[in-house]
């Protein structure tokens, strides 16, 4: 698990930004509140960091962009639990937003957190016993938007 | 020094309730700032994890005063809900919570079938500083707001466990939002 920032410049950021088209706000309040645009282009910059970094030869699985506002979260026991996948979340947001983070853990404990940081990237090898979590958004911060790039990335087998 | 009032009126609330059973009275104690000078004593520790972040004391009481708080509220409130709700309760634990602004508990339910939690309660301590935000919301099976609940003084709200209990606590905008909550049990 590792944050390489400035991963990707800002215009890129906002290429990625801009390629999301309709978000659909997920409605299970018991897992989550966040909306969210499906098949959204990975860019291959950030796959080939995944690659050195993991020494793995991978392809991308899918990436979606989630988008937050004050209010919004997700839990650790919303979303996929994946073996061996990698995923990277890059964070293409206009400006830092304080405490909103990405938290992976294990039995319960952070053992890597992902900052707010635009333009950075985690790089993370899932296993079945990590969950994450993206923290909830203080609604004190009225005008606060954070957009983040999730992907996930197999091994290419064969 | 628990009052709860009119049993009948109260099991006629618990049934009519919606969401979900719950009541919720008002002026349920008779002195209730001799509640805040117990917990003077009682250490008090910030718990984050991603459905919650908020203020609180350990599971189980470290002083002996706090104890008799919780023994004297399940011995005088459990044979009134017991008879209010048709539940078998009988003991309950006992936390203080101090949700200071940004603090929050997200939506869940407290069903866990190892734990055989019957009730859930909190009771909102006089603060120093009243708070803005920190409502007590309780879902509909459509997972919308059915019912919200002001955490005002000397209230105690009383309500069901179950696999659909869906309920929140507002994040505190500003001011502390003091209580005593826990649980009820066979």
């Amino acid at each position: 698990m590792i944050v390489v920032g400035d991963a990707v410049t800002e215009a890129e950021a906002a290429a990625v930004r801009a390629s999301g088209g309709a978000y659909a706000r997920y409605r299970r309040i018991d897992q989550a509140s966040y909306e969210a645009a499906e098949g959204v282009p990975v860019p291959e910059g950030i796959v080939r960091i995944a690659r050195e970094v993991t020494g793995r030869d991978l392809r991308v699985v899918d990436g979606r962009l989630l988008r937050f506002v004050c209010g919004d979260y997700t839990l650790a026991h919303h979303g996929y639990v994946e073996d061996h996948a990698v995923e990277l979340v890059l964070d293409v947001s206009l400006a830092a937003v304080p405490g909103a983070e990405v938290h992976y853990r294990r039995r319960g404990r952070v053992v890597f957190a992902m900052p707010s940081q635009p333009c950075a990237l985690a790089v993370v090898e899932r296993g079945p016993t990590i969950t994450a979590n993206h923290t909830y958004l203080s609604k004190r911060l009225r005008e606060a938007e954070v957009i983040r790039l999730v992907a996930r990335l197999r091994d290419i087998v064969g | 020094m628990w009052r709860l009032g009119d049993e009948a009126a109260l099991a006629e609330a618990w049934r009519a309730a919606r969401p979900f059973p719950h009541v919720v009275v008002d002026e349920a104690v008779v002195a209730p700032e001799a509640l805040l000078g117990v917990l003077e004593e009682e250490p008090v520790e910030r718990y984050v994890a991603d459905l919650y972040d908020f203020d609180a004391t350990a599971p189980e009481p470290t002083t002996e005063a706090f104890r008799k708080v919780r023994a004297r509220f399940a011995g005088a409130v459990a044979p009134v809900l017991a008879r209010v709700t048709g539940k078998d309760v009988a003991r309950a634990d006992m936390r203080a919570f101090a949700y200071r602004a940004g603090h929050y508990l997200l939506p869940h339910t407290d069903y866990q079938v190892e734990l055989a939690r019957q009730l859930a309660y909190a009771y909102y301590l006089p603060s120093p500083e009243p708070p803005v935000g920190g409502e007590l919301d309780l879902f509909d099976e459509d997972q919308r707001v059915a019912r919200v609940i002001e955490p005002r003084a000397n209230r105690l709200v009383v309500f069901d466990v179950g696999e659909t209990t869906l309920h929140q606590v507002r994040e505190v905008l500003d001011g502390m939002r003091l209580s005593l909550a826990g649980w009820f049990y066979a």
